[in-house]
């Protein structure tokens, strides 16, 4: 009995190793590049997931051919979660052998993954945020980031804030994201010598605001910054400020707004609501993307700065390879990389993004690089102009 | 005086769902978990039904309400009565909450974790109260809770259905000799219970949008106000919800945002110590 | 027509109480079971309203099985039960405690309502009669209990220990009223008593329960009058 049961056992282990042999590591084509997304399918962000892997899907159907390559896509789940991006980075490096890695977008989980996949030496692409991923001093560095980084951001909107004769407050979201957002506007003022008037919590899913925006007024706040993680708290922070009557000249937030925010307040709350980026997101790209994007998947792009990003991902990568000639040449590829002479979105173009010692796409230096953007009266997105001029003249 | 009445408006919303927690209380000495997952099946219903454009807006409401009472009685049969067997049979609370865990998976998962923007019932904009500018809509729910509990006051007193609640409410065994069921009573508490969440889910999903977490938040609120009033007593939620809001709102305005929840959920364990029945709430007698 | 158990079995959880019960309460008749503390009497009383499961045997209400049924069922079919310690709604009024009586006589309006005469021959109740019932007195609680379930319109009455906790004078008020009850309704009766001697003067039959079974059942004059069984099970 005893035996039968472990011969059993062993059949059956047998059995199920060589389906795993099967179906997961399907056999390696020569002289395809087979790109590895990962990202939250299941979980509480799939939108994360979702823009992540159409526009990948997009950029290749522009690219492969104009490049003369042929692309495989490979997806995994990482739940949302940092074990998730564990799991799913091991799969995607040891069972799937893929060429390079986009994602995961979430922070968190890219810095859970960054040590194992700069140890693999492959190349790494990223939107995520959070400026600890990279780390520029390492050599190599397989990571190369094609979306702003959280702390460039915090130096470019204090440059808007504290410029003129403003007296600011800021509201942030009671959890890490609104508290690192806000601590780095906090660092960004102790440099420039200046002061922040007030600032003010926000538990995500508070039903009412109006204490917090009563305490900025009485602070004499006239530019507020909000470091909010969901577009419903947004809202209903702008909500308590119209109905306090707070008298914001400024009210500066970031892109994720665009996320939610929009559709559910009023015009009135988003009358001087202005956020930094810089992308040109009332461009004919941004709008040609959304327009492709939509014929294909019959909807508007979710997160449209993150589709944005990874197609710049897409080109940046596979311009490189097509230069080396061969996505198996890891080092060769990353070298090429730090030398592209462009990377395009269609028909934005980043000159020479990259370099040895520079992954970051955008440089926090150059306010002519970034653009004020706020919306109109009919709550559509408007371009206010680069922050340089802002600074200088207002807008 | 901004805070006092921004915390009576606000109170509002807590106390229709608190209402909810007393009459499953009382009726069946047991409390659902989901509500704040059915709370936000309400918003759904109202983005599901919004487009359906032959019915007027008091018909989609009608079905929004209808079907979460009919979830509630669902939940009551399959997921408290089952793991509510006596006085020391407390598996419904796990019941309740792995439901509420679920619901929020699935609707993660469905529906994603952004908001989307309901119509139905929308009151954009802001009205001056005493001198104080308050949210439309929060007023319009504080009225609705108002409305509410006097009609649920003044049915537990003078129609039969209320005595019946009351007498289940003291001694559910003694209750089946008189030829009614209790679980008949806990059944259609439930429902009534439910359909209030699933209102107050519309209502709120109108203001923010509806999203799966939208009652995550809220229920804790609701929980804490009609812990403070007490669960025994319809004027309890009400009661609670105004002493709630106008501590949370009075140490917001003068300690910090941030304060006013802490100080609201401080106020909960002080009344737990001092008065465990709630302010208004009756002293359990002795019984079974 | 008659209320009839057969070999019935109950008890708590994993605790046997009654082994075997046969009992037979024709209509019309006073049915008196006495018995010490802890024979098992209100057992009996609660397993034949359904508030105990019944684990073995049958019971049957006018040849219609019933041990089966939840209590509100059993009550809808006029198996009315006047608990030990009454069990008023002390929250509710008088007139609210009677009106939950009502509800078990839903749909047998045939069967007749003798709360008016009840309130008659007891005239305190009305005075009473918007009164939480919790406030009353014990014996004034107690005609609420009669009251309450003579809405009811009973066709099988099972009273436990009507007389509890009240005095001499008040108890025979109670019995009394019990028997109008009786007469009035044509209900059996089965009348749970530790007063030994009086209840067994108002039944015609008598049964001694002892552990949970029925250990002598006769006449209830003979069993009244009989030295040998009082001394034996009764203990008086
Ligand atoms: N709820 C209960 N759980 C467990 N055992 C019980 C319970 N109620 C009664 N018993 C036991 O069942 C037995 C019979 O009790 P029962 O109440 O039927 O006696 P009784 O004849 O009515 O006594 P009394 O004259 O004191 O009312 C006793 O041994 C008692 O301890
Ligand atoms: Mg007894």
């Amino acid at each position: 009995m005893k035996k039968f049961a472990v011969a059993a056992l062993a059949v059956a282990s047998v059995a199920s190793l060589a389906a795993c042999g099967n179906d997961s590591s399907s056999e390696r084509e020569d002289g395809v590049v087979r790109i590895g997304l990962v990202g939250p399918e299941t979980g509480a962000a799939p939108q994360f997931y979702t823009d992540l892997v159409r526009p990948v899907e997009l950029a290749v159907a522009d690219l492969a051919d104009e490049y003369g390559l042929e692309v495989e896509i490979v997806t995994v789940d990482d739940k949302g979660t940092p074990d998730g991006a564990s799991a799913a980075v091991q799969q995607l490096l040891n069972t799937e052998d893929v060429d390079a890695i986009f994602g995961p977008p979430q922070s968190g989980n890219a810095l859970q993954v960054a040590d194992v996949i700069q140890r693999s030496g492959r190349p790494w692409l990223s939107a995520a945020l959070a400026p600890e991923i990279m780390d520029e001093s390492l050599d190599p560095n397989w990571l190369f980031r094609t979306n702003y980084n959280a702390s460039d951001l915090s130096s470019v909107v204090a440059q808007y804030l504290f410029s003129g004769d403003s007296t600011v407050g800021i509201v942030h979201s009671a959890d890490a994201y609104g508290q690192s957002g806000a601590e780095s506007i906090e660092a960004e003022a102790e440099e420039l010598g200046a002061e922040i008037a007030a600032v003010e919590a926000i538990q995500p899913g508070t039903t009412d605001f109006s204490a917090g925006i009563s305490r900025l007024a009485a602070a004499g706040v006239d530019t507020v910054f909000l470091a909010i993680t969901a577009g419903a708290d947004t809202a209903t922070v702008t909500k308590a400020i119209a109905q306090e009557g707070l008298a914001a000249d400024r009210v500066v937030t970031n892109a994720t707004i665009l996320a939610d925010f929009a559709t559910l307040a009023d015009p009135e709350q988003w009358e001087n609501l202005v956020f930094i980026d810089p992308r040109d997101l009332t461009g004919d790209t941004v709008a040609g993307i959304a327009a492709d994007y939509e014929a294909e998947y019959g909807e508007a792009p979710i997160i449209p700065t993150n589709v944005y990003s990874w197609m710049a991902a897409v080109d940046t990568y596979l311009q490189a390879v097509a230069e080396v000639g061969d996505a198996r040449d890891f080092d060769g590829v990353r070298e090429a990389m730090e030398g592209l002479e462009q990377v395009s979105v269609r028909d934005d173009v980043y000159e020479k993004p990259f370099g040895a010692g520079d992954h970051e796409i955008y440089e926090p230096e150059d306010p002519s690089q970034w653009i004020v953007f706020g919306f109109d009266g009919e709550g559509a997105l408007e371009a206010r102009g680069d922050l340089a001029s802002c600074i200088a003249d207002g807008c | 005086m901004d805070a006092v009445v921004s915390g009576i408006v606000l109170a509002g919303l807590y106390a229709l769902v608190g209402q909810g927690l007393v009459l499953t209380f009382v009726t069946t000495r047991t409390l659902n978990f989901a509500s704040g997952e059915l709370l936000a099946v309400g918003g759904f219903l109202a983005l599901g039904v919004g487009s359906w454009s032959w019915l007027p807006t008091p018909g989609k409401l009608a079905v929004v309400v209808l079907v979460g009472g009919a979830l509630g009685a669902v939940v009551h049969r399959w997921l408290v009565l089952p793991f509510a067997r006596g006085e020391h049979d407390s598996r419904w609370l796990l019941s309740t909450v792995g439901i509420s865990y679920v619901l929020l998976n699935l609707f993660t998962n469905g529906e994603g974790a952004n908001p989307q923007r309901v119509e139905l019932t929308r009151n954009p904009g802001t009205v001056e109260v005493l001198g104080v500018g308050v949210n439309k809509q929060s007023l319009v729910i504080a009225v609705i809770a108002v409305v509410v509990t006097l009609a649920l006051v003044a049915a537990s007193r003078w129609t039969s259905g209320g005595v019946i609640m009351r007498a289940v409410a003291e001694d559910p065994r003694t209750v089946a000799l008189m030829g009614i069921s209790p679980r008949l009573v806990g059944a259609v508490a439930y429902a009534a219970a439910t359909a209030l969440a699933a209102l107050a889910g519309v209502l709120w999903a109108s203001e923010v949008g509806a999203t799966p977490g939208l009652g995550v938040h809220v229920l804790v609120s609701a929980f804490a106000v009609a812990v403070i009033g007490g669960l025994t007593s319809f004027w309890g939620p009400l009661v609670g919800a105004v002493v709630f809001g106008v501590v949370v709102q009075v140490s917001a305005y003068e300690l910090g945002a941030l304060w006013g929840q802490v100080a609201g959920l401080a106020l909960v364990i002080v009344v737990l110590v001092l008065r465990p029945e709630g302010l208004v709430g009756r002293r359990m007698e002795a019984k079974l | 027509m008659s209320l009839v158990l057969e070999k019935v079995a109950s008890g708590y959880g994993r605790l046997a109480v009654l082994h075997g019960v046969d009992l037979e309460v024709p209509r019309g008749e006073i049915v008196s079971v006495v018995g010490a503390n802890g024979a098992g009497k209100s057992t009996l009383a609660q397993t034949i309203s359904g508030l105990l499961t019944t684990t073995a045997g049958t019971i049957t209400l006018d040849g219609t099985p019933v041990h089966r049924l939840r209590p509100e069922r059993r009550a809808r079919l006029g198996l009315v039960h006047v608990p030990e310690g009454r069990r008023l709604f002390g929250g509710l009024t008088v007139a609210e405690n009677v009106g939950m009586g009502r509800h078990a006589a839903r749909g047998r309006r045939g069967d007749p309502d003798v709360v008016e005469h009840l309130l008659d021959a007891f005239p305190r109740l009305r005075e009473r009669w918007g009164q939480r019932a919790g406030l009353l007195s014990g014996g004034e609680q107690q005609m609420v209990a009669l009251a309450r379930a003579a809405a009811s319109r009973p066709r099988y009455l099972l009273l436990d220990e009507p007389s509890l906790g009240l005095s001499p004078r008040l108890s025979s008020e109670v019995f009394r009223l019990v028997a109008m009850i009786a007469e009035e309704t044509g209900a059996g009766v089965v009348l749970v008593e530790q007063r030994v001697d009086a209840a067994l003067r108002l039944a015609t039959t008598g049964h001694v329960i002892e552990h949970g079974r029925i250990v002598v059942s006769g006449d209830a004059e003979e069993l009244r009058t009989s030295e040998m069984i009082r001394k034996a099970y009764l203990g008086v």
